[in-house]
């Protein structure tokens, strides 16, 4: 009695808390209160008491630790100081939740105790992992301390203890009575709102009912793409004939319709390699004059596993989804292997251009090592942007150890014009380029690309009227050298890249320099949804550009700004700006300076505000607003963290010194089982129970350790894993010796016990092997792998949406140098317009800046407007 | 057409699930074996009255073919006792119940495919992968 008393105080003290303390909507209201419920659940579970039992051990050890490090440095006077002051942070920052988790009780002491740990699935602080780790490296570095490791070895024990009884507490049960317990204090009037709505099935048994279906719907987000589409209507034909008109059974609505939609397979093999997500489900709803309709939802995905936080890749989530969620590239008789998308632009100097992106993606051209061919091009009689070429990849591959995710090869042809209102600006050249993308670090946070390219080509300039600089050619072959790094992050609701780009020039086919130029790029994309899918997006873009001219510069290589981009390597996906953009000032015509055409100086920032006030969201809101649905769907991202843990574990020198004992493992138990069958033969009859138990665990262990040994269908790490375990549900070494040592017990066999005791001392030296495993590591860097694709999983499920309008707000600041006499000098471009996001169809933006103290011929602002037709294949 | 005419207020009425599933798909390190985990949760009125797992292994020779059909695939009806444990599960696998997955319920399921042992132990196995 006292314990409901409590328990309804302390749900009242939430939610008057939680309805106080945030203006939030009722169901991030209770959603807070659920996850509170939760955890003060969870710290009633079995496990948790046992984790309390260990706190004061860790405590004392972090005490050890805390007073180890000064001495260790008063040992090393000004050695390794950086090192020995973070690592006490780090130590203090876990002592201090430990003794704090020590002093409270439930939630307050639940919330310390679960940053001490590892959550699967969630972004926590994972304290004593952190010590482990800083103290494992100083300790390295340091040359051993005695003091440090001896306490290091017993915090990675105790943290290796309290994390199996935090993994071992029920989550899901702590929930389901979260739910049960908010269900019951939910006020009068709205549980007098709850009553089911007219037609709603809950708690109606139908089949019992004699409900006969109505009609059948399946439901895929993706289902604008003609693969998508073909298979749904194929499950759907076959579904209806199943069950419409019939009388409701569960087996058909369920399983068996599920089973239709399985064999269409919605979610084929990608001509890449991803980590997937299925879910489906069926459901029952109108139920009215004794019918139901039948609703099937299907939810699949493939991210590529190891992504970069490219600002590249958030326009794509925002403007194909699909693409993101890889259904553009999967490998189906419906899915073609041409991809085409219509492009089209206007601004005021450039006029009407068209054109359009086609890429043909193989696994093979020839034998060459591309997979893919490109060409693109967009334009008309006063401007054109045009590229052809091969591109090829090494896939990422989730499972190594290595540092490179990825690395990209491209060989192309680019030519372009560009207007700059007194005739055009041009060039051409092939390109040889190469680029690579880093695994995450910084715990996940940050990737490092790079790359280089080889250019030759020509650049020309068709103008009149127009001051040439000194130094400056207008015509010239040439021949370039770019080399450009990146670092690029994601996180929740934030994408950032900082690039930087050198290029090396020189005209005609020489090896000196005749010009230099530098280039940062910065971008940052920030959105949130202000209600629900109501995204506020917030784009910066900042971009700084310096040429210097030992020798000569054609004049298309100085820089020329307004509404239209240069980039760095054109044609590439990574796209660094190399020119000065102004949205206000049409074509390229922001280029006069004191010197002449063409600036050797610039910046530029652009900024974009965009509201998506009308929108239909990728999930329907129904599921969003089941905080269960999104668990289910982060579950997909937890396994595969898990599987890649094990895989990082297995790749420990520790593991590799329990296989090589496997072959003595088995061959002791094979002198076990040779010495039991002697045994059985010289009693005949006797005790046949523990016979048959022992030769059974023996003969189930063999049959482990030989598959441990050549691995036939199954992984070797999981194999030796369960071998070593103790757990009685598993063939393994210590079921054996236990059983076979019950036997012993009754018939005294000294065979026998000289067997057992060989078994037990190979399980000993291979386990204690099995125990140096550094698992706290292998579990952070597979957290790290996976960071971005569950960042970026949700965000497709929960901001992305099939369509939307926003307003859109831009200002844009560009200078070009050098200045005087309002020739180069600042230019400010504010604007409006809107924008349209339509994945099944197209995307546009369509606005107007003006152009504020604009300086000659440049003009008073511009009309801006581009299109992405969705591709007309997919 | 297979969706009869619903009138507006109809398609507001919120569906009851009768029937979740979700697979898993675990992939060993050579990415020449991978493991489909599905969990199939069956309701009727609302109320979970069965909890499954649908298990299937798939082979491959090369990592630059496709996967083929299942060699093996294994329908186990879960124990009401991990009923907890199937739900929980939902969240995604450990890794100990991914090394099961992988290690010993893989080698029973090929086991069983190839007639060493029966198909009862290797369901039994592949159901134990949840209470690792």
């Amino acid at each position: 009695m006292k314990i409901v008393k409590y328990n309804c105080g302390l749900l009242f003290a939430i939610i008057c808390l939680a309805q106080i303390g945030f203006a939030q909507s009722r169901e991030a209201i209770e959603r807070t209160n659920l996850n509170n419920l939760q955890n003060y659940y969870a710290t009633q579970d079995s496990s948790y008491a046992s984790i309390l039992e260990q706190l004061p051990e860790v405590e004392t050890t972090l005490n050890q630790l805390k007073d180890g490090l000064p001495t260790a440095q008063a040992a090393r006077p000004g050695q390794f100081t950086t090192e020995f002051s973070q690592c006490l942070q780090t130590i203090n920052t876990a002592l201090r939740r430990t003794t704090n988790a020590r002093q409270q009780t439930e939630i307050p002491q639940y919330g310390n105790i679960s940053a001490l740990v590892s959550m699967p699935g969630e972004d926590v602080e994972n304290r004593l992992a952190k010590v482990l780790q800083c103290t494992s490296d100083l300790n390295f570095k340091i040359g051993r301390d005695p003091a440090i490791a001896e306490a290091e070895a017993r915090l990675r024990i105790v943290t290796r203890n309290i994390q199996e009884q935090f993994d071992q507490i029920d989550l899901a049960a702590a929930r389901r009575k979260a739910k049960d317990a908010l269900q019951r204090v939910i006020p009068e009037n709205e549980q007098a709102s709850a009553v089911p709505a007219p037609g709603s099935c809950d708690n109606i048994d139908l089949e019992q009912a004699g409900f006969k279906v109505r009609s059948v719907q399946i439901n895929d987000p993706f289902k604008f793409l003609p693969w998508v589409k073909a298979r749904q209507q194929r499950a759907e034909n076959q579904i209806v004939t199943l069950v419409q008109g019939k009388p409701f059974t569960y087996k058909d609505a369920g399983a068996k319709a599920i089973e239709i939609i399985e064999r269409e397979n919605f979610l084929p093999d990608t001509s890449d390699q991803r980590v997937k997500i299925r879910v489906e489900i069926a459901g029952v709803r109108n139920c009215t004059d004794n019918q139901v309709d039948l609703v099937y939802r299907i939810y699949s995905t493939q991210i590529m596993p190891v992504l970069s936080g490219r600002p590249e890749a958030r326009v794509t989530e925002r403007t194909e989804p699909q693409t993101s969620a890889g259904q553009t590239t999967v490998v189906a008789p419906e899915a073609s292997p041409f991809h085409f998308k219509p492009i089209a632009g206007y601004d005021l100097t450039n006029l009407f251009t068209g054109g359009a992106r086609m890429e043909v993606t193989a696994h093979k051209i020839w034998k060459l090592p591309f997979k893919s061919v490109l060409i693109e091009g967009q334009g008309n009689s006063r401007t054109h942007f045009f590229s052809a070429g091969f591109e090829g990849a090494l896939d990422p591959a989730i499972e190594s150890t290595g540092w490179l995710a990825n690395a990209q090869w491209l060989f192309n042809f680019v030519h372009y014009a560009l207007p700059t209102g007194s005739g055009k600006i041009k060039g051409g050249h092939l390109t040889a380029q190469f680029s690579g993308v880093t695994k995450p670090f910084l715990n996940g946070n940050l990737t490092f690309q790079f790359g280089g390219a080889l250019d030759g080509g020509n650049r020309q300039s068709d103008v009149t009227g127009l001051v040439i600089a000194p130094n400056t050619v207008t015509d010239a072959g040439v021949g370039t050298l770019k080399l450009y790094g990146a670092l690029d992050g994601r996180l929740s609701r934030n994408v950032f890249a900082v690039s930087y780009g050198l290029e090396l020039g020189s005209i005609g086919p020489a090896t000196r320099i005749d010009w230099r130029k530098h280039i940062v790029d910065a971008r940052h994309n920030f959105w949130y949804p202000l209600g629900n899918h109501r995204l506020l997006d917030l784009e910066s873009r900042f971009t700084l550009g310096s040429l210097q001219v030992p020798g000569q510069v054609p004049l298309p290589e100085r820089f020329f700004g307004g509404n239209n981009e240069e980039f760095l390597i054109a044609g590439d996906t990574w796209q660094i700006r190399a020119n000065p953009v102004i949205r206000a000032i049409p074509g390229s015509k922001f280029f006069r300076t004191p010197e002449g055409a063409g600036s050797k100086s610039f910046f530029s920032y652009n900024f974009t505000a965009a509201y998506g006030f009308w929108r239909k969201t990728l999930v329907p809101e129904e599921l969003l607003t089941d905080p269960d649905f999104n668990t289910q769907l982060q579950g997909a991202i937890t396994t595969v963290t898990s599987t890649l843990q094990n895989y990082y574990a297995s790749k420990d020198r520790h593991f590799t010194n329990v296989v090589a004992q496997l072959p003595t493992g088995q061959t002791a138990l094979e002198q076990l089982q040779t010495a039991v069958n002697a045994a059985q033969e010289a009693r005949s009859g006797q005790v046949p129970d523990l016979f048959k138990a022992c030769t059974r665990a023996v003969s189930g262990a063999i049959r482990r350790v030989r598959s441990a040994i050549t691995p036939r269908a199954a992984d070797q790490y999981g194999l030796v894993m369960f071998l070593l375990s103790e757990d009685p549900l598993e063939f393994q070494f210590l079921r054996a010796t236990q059983t076979c040592g019950e036997l012993n017990a009754t018939i005294q066999d000294n065979a026998i016990g000289s067997a057992i005791t060989q078994v037990g001392t190979v399980r000993g030296a291979m386990l204690s092997e099995f125990n140096q495993i550094d698992q706290v590591s292998a579990a952070q860097q597979a957290k790290n792998d996976m960071n971005f694709t569950r960042r970026t999983l949700n965000t497709l499920f929960n901001d992305v949406n099939i369509y939307s309008i926003s307003p859109v707000v831009v200002f844009d600041v560009a200078r070009i140098g050098p200045a005087n006499s309002g020739l180069g000098g600042t230019r400010y471009g504010p604007g409006g317009g809107i924008r349209l996001e339509l994945a099944s169809v197209a995307h546009f933006t369509l606005g107007y800046a003006w152009n504020v103290k604009g300086g000659p011929d440049e003009g008073r602002g511009n009309v801006f407007f581009t299109i992405g037709i969705r591709d007309l294949f997919h | 057409m297979a969706t009869t005419t619903s009138t507006k207020a109809k398609q507001k009425t919120k569906s009851t699930i009768i029937k979740l599933k979700i697979n898993f798909e675990l992939n060993t390190p050579n990415g020449l074996r991978k493991v489909i985990f599905g969990l199939e949760k069956d309701a009727t009125a609302g109320n979970v009255v069965k909890w499954s797992i649908d298990f299937q292994l798939f082979e491959r020779s090369k990592k630059s073919e496709p996967w083929g059909d299942a060699i093996v695939t294994l329908n186990v009806d879960v124990d009401k006792k991990l009923f907890p444990k199937a739900e929980a599960a939902t969240q995604g696998l450990t890794a100990p119940q991914s090394a099961h997955a992988l290690g010993p319920a893989a080698d029973d399921a090929a086991a069983a495919a190839a007639g060493e042992i029966d198909e009862e132990e290797a369901q039994e196995t592949v159901q134990n992968t949840l209470n690792k």
